[in-house]
């Protein structure tokens, strides 16, 4: 479906000259005197946690890291937000582990959260057949937590802040925005268009099959990275867990090869758990498009989407747990 | 051998037995089966009916806001059941409000743009609800879809098909429902409807079948190494196509064995009941799977608490009954 897009794509990648626009519109802000918001003056927090293997307990492996980030979300609504996409064999890591889903139901839980679980799956209509055959259906219903198809929610017209798609508006899921706090709980892969997908391209698929269609055309035709930023930019997510136990490398997201790592990565600046997620598959995260303008202001009314200067890492370090993910030939300068 | 005639007539009295008793266990066994049927029917449409919104429309789930989709398949299903029945009335007015200015028809009440899916379903259910009172406004729909424009094309997917929305691609889903749809409006727009087949013959995925699009899943033409890979076909789409053809071109029987070797691995009502239709539309047997729709729908309270899943099962289950709206005689 999305041969030949490449063109399109190509044009509306973000370049340079995009950036420097960006830059000067910055200045001028700041020479105008407006209300520039605060930047993060704090560091972000990520924790790198070691996870051996899904058949752990995680929630108790993860629970000492999670604890330190204090949040306060009793009485919350929290919506998880994990990667269903397609399902290709229960061998086949290109889904978020349904371990890592329990743990973080469990740890969001015991705060004292309302928990819902959503998905508008990109590559398949009936979602329904992956959650049974990921196993996450019986999670769910062991839990009693609430699934929405995000395809077939209500949705909300809404103004897309950063617009760089010039689509203007989002049509944006209900459930998603009532919900008081998003995390995203992407697994960590290698992408054949964007170079590495996580936390912040996983929230493409929060967006609505039957309004952008499958696989969410639409938002391709409008430029990936661009859709990426607009997306995170009209909703961002409050907190990420990276499933990197498996991962994908290669032909990412779908067709790419298994690839163990044993880590998961979290953080309540989904920006910069992806920067740390990529260092972790030797991928320099300031080398992807997205990322890259992700972590600068794009105009003086909008701060970027984390802050990755000085990024406190916990848990373990990125050095005794990196390795390379194989990357396909047009990304191989992301390695350097 | 020759049987001593008093040993042939024991014989023949016993095979007789045998026989009366074997036909009446395939009856029994065929009334069981019927009634179930239309205890599964009675049970859906009660459903539906009890999950109308005030506005006359429907969602995909209960309690939300009105949505083409879900709204125009409960009514479908309702109109094949009886449309004489009070909740159709109100379902008709409320599909009527979502018809936008140029002809077609809108996926919810603030939507900005015509849906062709939408427009498509919109004329079905219109066709089968009252095709002489509605003619003008089933003529602006079809006059939306035959002119629709703004999809996007690639070089492998060069046809004026429809996509799911203007500035998206053309699709499959969105081109078969709009064949469909211009084909029980009588639409008389050949060339459209041509490049619309030749856009399904082109993108049959290798395996039989169809997905959304290009069946071929490419990487980045930058990369040294292309990969090439089959994408998998979908049910759903498969059995819309399937439809779409009726009568038009012949599908080839790797089509129809994508269904039959994968609908007992699925759990969405959608693929099933489309597959029912579909299958029904071609006299082919569709037990099995109308039997898998409605296992799945009663042992998954999820499922069986959606209106459009519901829909979609009175009408797999109504061809029981030999009705199907989406049967395209010809």
């Amino acid at each position: 479906m999305l041969e030949n897009l490449d063109d399109q794509n190509k044009r509306l990648r973000l370049t340079r000259r995009d950036f420097l626009m960006l830059s000067a519109g910055l200045a001028a802000g700041y020479f105008i005197g407006s209300n520039l918001p605060v930047l993060f003056q704090e560091s972000s927090k990520v924790a790198i946690v070691k996870v051996n293997q899904y058949s752990l307990n995680i929630k108790d492996i993860l629970k000492p890291y999670f604890s330190q980030f204090n949040l306060n979300l009793k009485g919350k609504q929290v919506l998880l937000k994990p990667n269903l996409v397609d399902f290709h064999g229960e061998d086949k890591h290109i889904t978020t582990n349904p371990a890592i889903l329990k743990a973080a139901i469990e740890l969001f839980g015991e705060l004292g959260a309302t928990i819902i679980v959503a998905e508008a799956s990109g590559l398949r209509r009936d979602v329904n057949t992956i959650l049974y055959y990921t196993h996450i259906k019986q999670l769910l219903r062991g839990y009693g937590v609430k699934f929405v198809d995000l395809n077939m929610d209500d949705v909300e017209k809404v103004k897309i802040p950063s617009n760089l798609t010039k689509l203007d508006y989002f049509y944006i899921p209900k459930t998603i925005l009532n919900s008081d706090y998003i995390v995203s709980i992407p697994k960590l892969k290698t992408h054949h268009w964007m170079g590495v997908t996580l936390s912040l391209k996983n929230m493409f698929g929060i967006m609505p099959g039957i309004k952008y269609g499958w696989p969410k055309n639409k938002l391709h035709y409008a430029g990936v990275e661009r859709s990426i930023l607009d997306i995170n930019y009209t909703v961002r997510p409050d907190f990420a867990i990276i499933d990197g136990v498996y991962g994908i490398e290669g032909n990412g997201p779908i067709f790419g090869d298994n690839k163990y790592l044993g880590a998961v990565v979290m953080s309540n600046d989904p920006l910069a758990a992806d920067f740390i997620a990529a260092r972790l598959i030797e991928v320099n995260p300031e080398k992807v498009n997205y990322l890259k303008f992700a972590a600068v202001q794009l105009n003086y009314s909008l701060a970027p989407l984390g802050n990755i200067k000085n990024i406190k890492v916990f848990g373990n370090s990125i050095n005794s747990i990196k390795q390379p993910f194989r990357l396909l030939d047009e990304f191989k300068y992301l390695r350097s | 051998m020759l049987i001593p005639h008093n040993k042939k007539t024991a014989f023949c009295l016993v095979l007789l037995t045998f026989v009366a008793f074997a036909l009446q266990k395939i009856q029994l066994f065929a009334t069981k089966k019927v009634v179930q049927y239309s205890c599964m029917i009675d049970k859906y449409r009660d459903f539906i009916i009890n999950n109308q919104l005030l506005d006359g429309g429907f969602g995909y789930y209960k309690k939300d806001s009105s949505l083409a989709e879900p709204g125009f398949y409960c009514l479908l299903a309702l109109i094949a059941f009886d449309k004489t029945i009070r909740p159709v009335e109100a379902g008709i007015k409320w599909l009527l409000s979502l018809q936008n200015n140029d002809g077609g028809w809108l996926l919810f009440k603030d939507d900005n743009l015509s849906s062709p899916l939408a427009t498509a379903l919109a004329l079905i259910v219109l066709a089968e609800y009252n095709a002489d009172k509605y003619k003008p406004i089933i003529n602006d729909g079809k006059a939306y879809l035959e002119k629709a424009n703004g999809f996007h094309t690639t070089k492998t997917m060069s046809q004026n098909a429809w996509g799911w929305n203007k500035g998206g691609f053309i699709s499959i889903e969105p081109s078969a429902y709009a064949v469909i749809g211009l084909r029980k409006a009588h639409s008389t727009e050949e060339k459209r409807i041509k490049e619309a087949e030749q856009f399904f013959l082109q993108n049959r995925c290798e395996s039989g079948g169809w997905t959304y699009g290009y069946p071929i899943d490419t990487n980045h033409p930058d990369s040294k190494k292309v990969y090439s890979i089959p994408l998998t076909p979908q049910i759903h789409i498969t059995a819309l196509v399937l439809m779409a053809a009726q009568g038009r071109f012949k599908p080839l029987d790797k089509d129809f064995e994508l269904i039959i070797r994968e609908y007992d691995k699925s759990y969405c009502p959608l693929s099933l009941a489309l597959s029912v239709l579909a299958f029904n539309s071609y006299g082919q047997d569709a037990r099995p799977i109308l039997n898998r729709l409605n296992e799945i729908m009663l042992k998954d309270d999820y499922l069986a608490q959606m209106p459009f899943y519901n829909a979609l099962s009175l009408l797999a289950n109504l061809t029981t009954k030999g009705i199907n709206p989406l049967c395209l005689k010809t």
